[in-house]
């Protein structure tokens, strides 16, 4: 009996172990051998590594998207998804190089090296040369926009990525916010800026203010209170903050626009950082900004702001409007973007400022590897290729229209029979009525192809013709916000170090970062002395680090940039 | 007899129990915050800071809900058990036998099969080569990925040789006595002297197992309905990586209060089963690990 049991347990042990071997592969449109009568290529299979994201319990492959399935029978080819699992993505990818065992398509989020050396070691092709004939959507895309196409090839003429292409203006997210609702409490409604505007704009504006916000958290009893909250290395790398007082990020464009310049060794970081000592001393900069984590997006003080006593943050799209209210406890917030305040003291307009790009390459590119046969490339490239069209473009970032999503199960389960967009009679886009309703579940990227292609919408021709379908009225006010300033000081993100700049990038970049990040924090504390003579030497010091090796580097690869 | 009760010995008993109570508390705490904030209203949770002592706002069981209708959550519990299951039987067996082997006596080269082993504890093959075996081997994005190289661990094997070592001989000469081979010996005669050692090991190895997320992040790529609970549980729980905040969609997201309560949820639901078996299983624990340690 017990050896009729034991064979029994093992039996079903074997069983359950055996039914994880035929996989989820789901069978491809020409399983049969037959070939589909629109395509009549062969059918491929290719892999594509890239990060994982939240399905919204839709399905729990990336195999199985809507858009993918889509695409995979439009194109007679199947898919196939290496995601790796979340907080083990950058692992996972050099695991991918280390073993040399490459998927066809690589999505390069977690890539920082040079891609110069990575072709150079034969792991990625250049796409350039099947470009006009494989992609002539995406071609013809770069070859109208002077700066993409800048972008898009490296000094020698390769391409090594295919980007999405991120319209940044319309698509801003995330900026600096503050609590409306307390300057009209503390003034009875009757906020007047020194500038006369509407919103905060210039310093002298924030000076006002911040004593308001101060005197209101202390009114409030709260014991822990922030009126307005910096990273923890005293400035926003990219530059958000910094960019009223005329400085930039880490890497920017001088007043002239054509030198390089390292943001945090300025005259105009001088003003920054010593305004930031003045509103920390007098008790408006968060006093524990220095010891939080050194977190982008301040996960760590949702205490602070959901909680009411944050007064001015880099908040986010979502966070705008009355959308952090608790009214059930007492907790109305006006919460509205704000963008950099202008150091008018010091002679900074509106025309001297900036931040950020209009159009830009999305950071999440991909590259094809050189596992790829030639027919094999020339198949993902016409694929790819089709995202850069209208019709693509839109099924990708948007979903399927109702023609396409009445075969799709997924869209049938969520009752998105009619698919999630539309273009109405007057040609405009339009998103389907049920998703803008209060209780349409927030399904993500789940329903549309915006994980595989990345980025969030490329540049339509005529962007009149497109329905602000994303974002209600106080988001896009709060864009508008955000990318109020000019970006012709940004340093284009397309600007590319060769190996002689590299290696001396790597030599001392990290050294620089690491002491202006130790110091700035110390001067606006007040550990450290800030005075015309201490910022001096902190400058001494940064060019006793090789600052002006490293800024010659980068001086000299953008105006081989500029050359392209 | 009754310990007298001098002034020293209250005041030891004071600190000692005092000490314990803190460390207890310190224990409990962490768990219990999680248990109360699993249970709070997402939105208030959000603007908590310190220790919850009871649930933020009304009683919600809406985080509940939501992992367990999350089929990654059922599938890897399931893949887990079955994990757990097959590892440990495979490393009951082969400690046994290993440990057996290597107490013999009469065993020829008994000393560089032990130096063998205890470099395998010492030293790693490393992350790469690792891969290029379960690669080489063909296993890669299946479960044997998972299970192969959770199946033996030299430490366990060093454990019951030390086991072993410990019985008399006169058991073994008995049985020998009796016409007993060495199988009979080792299975019906001296394991059973040694189930607190075996408990001791299930345990270790049930636990590791459960916990175990890194082998499945590395082996099994392509596979995700294969992974274990603690590779989904993990991916919840950072589920707010900055390069991909980046990303625009993905910040908005971060707005979404009740990913922070399902965190909260998902380790409950993960570490409930180990916390209501381990009680249980505590009392082979001290006698285990004291009979399998090695004495001078």
């Amino acid at each position: 009996m017990k050896k009729l049991l034991a064979l029994l347990l093992c039996g079903t042990m074997s069983i359950g172990l055996l039914a994880g071997c035929g996989g989820t592969e789901k069978e491809s449109p020409a399983a049969d051998g037959s070939l589909p009568e629109d395509n009549p290529e062969e059918h491929i299979t290719f892999t594509y590594w890239i990060y994982a994201d939240d399905y919204k319990n839709l399905y729990t492959s990336l195999n199985d998207n809507p858009v993918v399935q889509y695409l995979n029978d439009k194109f007679n080819v199947t898919m196939e998804f290496q995601t790796p699992a979340i907080g083990s993505e950058a692992d996972n990818f050099n695991l991918m190089l280390g073993t040399q065992d490459y998927t066809d398509v690589m999505n390069m989020t977690y890539y920082t090296e040079s891609l110069g050396t990575l072709y150079e070691e034969g792991v990625i092709l250049d796409l350039a040369p099947y470009l006009e004939e494989y992609m002539p959507n995406y071609y013809a895309l770069l070859q109208s926009n002077e700066e993409l196409r800048r972008m898009a090839y490296d000094d020698e003429g390769h391409m090594f990525t295919l980007y999405t292409l991120d319209d940044v203006t319309r698509n801003h997210w995330g900026g600096f916010v503050y609590r409306r609702d307390i300057l009209e409490t503390m003034t009875g409604g009757n906020v007047q800026f020194p500038s006369g505007n509407e919103e905060p704009t210039t310093v002298e504006d924030w000076d006002y203010m911040l004593p308001l916000m101060k005197e209101y958290f202390e009114a409030s009893g709260l014991q822990d209170t922030a009126c307005l909250i910096i990273p923890a290395i005293g400035y926003t790398a990219t530059g958000e903050l910094q960019a009223g007082w005329g400085a930039t990020g880490i890497f920017g464009l001088g007043m002239d626009g054509e030198t390089v310049e390292y943001g945090p060794s300025t005259e105009q970081f001088y003003n920054y950082v010593s305004k930031m000592k003045e509103w920390y001393d007098a008790g408006y900069v968060y006093q524990d900004f220095a010891s939080r984590t050194n977190d982008l997006f301040y996960m760590p003080n949702t205490s602070l702001t959901y909680g009411g006593a944050a007064g001015v943050w880099f908040g986010i799209l979502q966070q705008v409007s009355d959308y952090m209210s608790v009214p059930d406890a007492g907790l109305n917030m006006d919460v509205r973007a704000v963008p950099a305040p202008l150091d008018t003291e010091h002679g900074v307009t509106e025309e001297m400022a900036g931040s950020r790009v209009t159009i830009a390459p999305a950071t999440d590119a991909r590259c094809i590897s050189s596992t790829c046969d030639e027919e094999k490339l020339v198949r993902i490239l016409t694929l790819f290729d089709y995202l850069y069209t209208e019709e693509g473009d839109n099924i990708c970032q948007r979903g399927l229209t109702a023609e396409l999503a009445a075969d799709d199960e997924i869209y049938q389960k969520v009752g998105l029979e009619d698919g999630a967009w539309y273009v109405d009679e007057n040609g405009n886009y339009c998103v389907n009525p049920k998703t803008l309703e209060a209780d349409w579940p927030d399904y993500g990227m789940a329903l549309n192809g915006q994980r595989i292609a990345g980025g969030t919408s490329a540049p339509k021709e005529d962007p009149a013709n497109e329905v602000r379908d994303y974002h209600d009225d106080a988001e896009d006010a709060a864009s508008g916000q955000w990318t109020k300033y000019p970006t012709d000081r940004v340093l284009p993100s397309g600007v590319t170090l060769n190996a002689e700049e590299n290696a001396v990038y790597q030599k001392y970049y990290t050294g620089i970062n690491d002491y202006v990040n130790t110091m700035i924090p110390k001067f606006i504390i007040g550990t450290e002395e800030l005075t015309e003579e201490t910022w001096s030497a902190y400058v001494e010091q940064l060019n006793a680090l090789g600052l002006q090796e490293l800024l010659e580097a980068e001086q000299s690869a953008y105006e081989r940039y500029q050359e392209r | 007899m009754v310990e007298k009760l001098t002034p020293g010995r209250v005041i030891f008993n004071i600190l000692n129990y005092g000490f314990m109570i803190l460390f207890g508390i310190a224990c409990v705490l962490p768990l219990w915050h999680v248990l109360m904030a699993s249970v709070s209203d997402p939105r208030m949770l959000m603007s908590a800071s310190g220790i919850l002592f009871r649930p933020l706002g009304d009683i919600t069981m809406d985080g509940y809900r939501m992992v367990l209708a999350n089929p990654s959550i059922i599938t890897g519990y399931i893949n887990t058990i079955l994990y757990v299951l097959i590892t440990t039987v495979i490393m009951i067996a082969g400690s046994v036998i290993g440990g057996f082997l290597l107490s013999r006596r009469e065993l020829k080269l008994k000393g560089l099969l032990a130096i063998f082993l205890l470099i395998t504890m010492m030293f790693g093959g490393g992350m790469i080569p690792s891969y290029m075996v379960i690669k080489g081997l063909g296993i890669l994005n299946t479960r044997w990925a998972v299970i192969l190289p959770g199946c033996m661990n030299a430490f366990y094997i060093m454990m019951m040789k030390s086991a072993f070592d410990q019985l008399s001989p006169s058991y073994e000469e008995s049985a020998k006595l009796d016409g007993a081979g060495p199988l009979t010996i080792m299975v019906r005669i001296l394991l059973p002297m040694l189930q607190a050692n075996v408990a001791v090991i299930v345990m270790f190895n049930v636990i590791m197992q459960w916990n175990s997320w890194f082998n499945a992040s590395i082996y099994l790529p392509k596979s995700r309905d294969l992974w274990p609970l603690a590779l989904y549980m993990r991916e919840v729980l950072i589920n707010n990586d900055t390069a991909k905040m980046a990303s625009s969609l993905d910040a908005e997201q971060a707005a979404d209060y009740t990913a922070n309560l399902v965190k909260y949820c998902v380790t409950v639901v993960g570490t409930l089963p180990l916390l209501c078996a381990y009680p249980f299983a505590q009392k082979y624990f001290v006698a285990g690990v004291q009979m399998g340690g090695v004495k001078g």
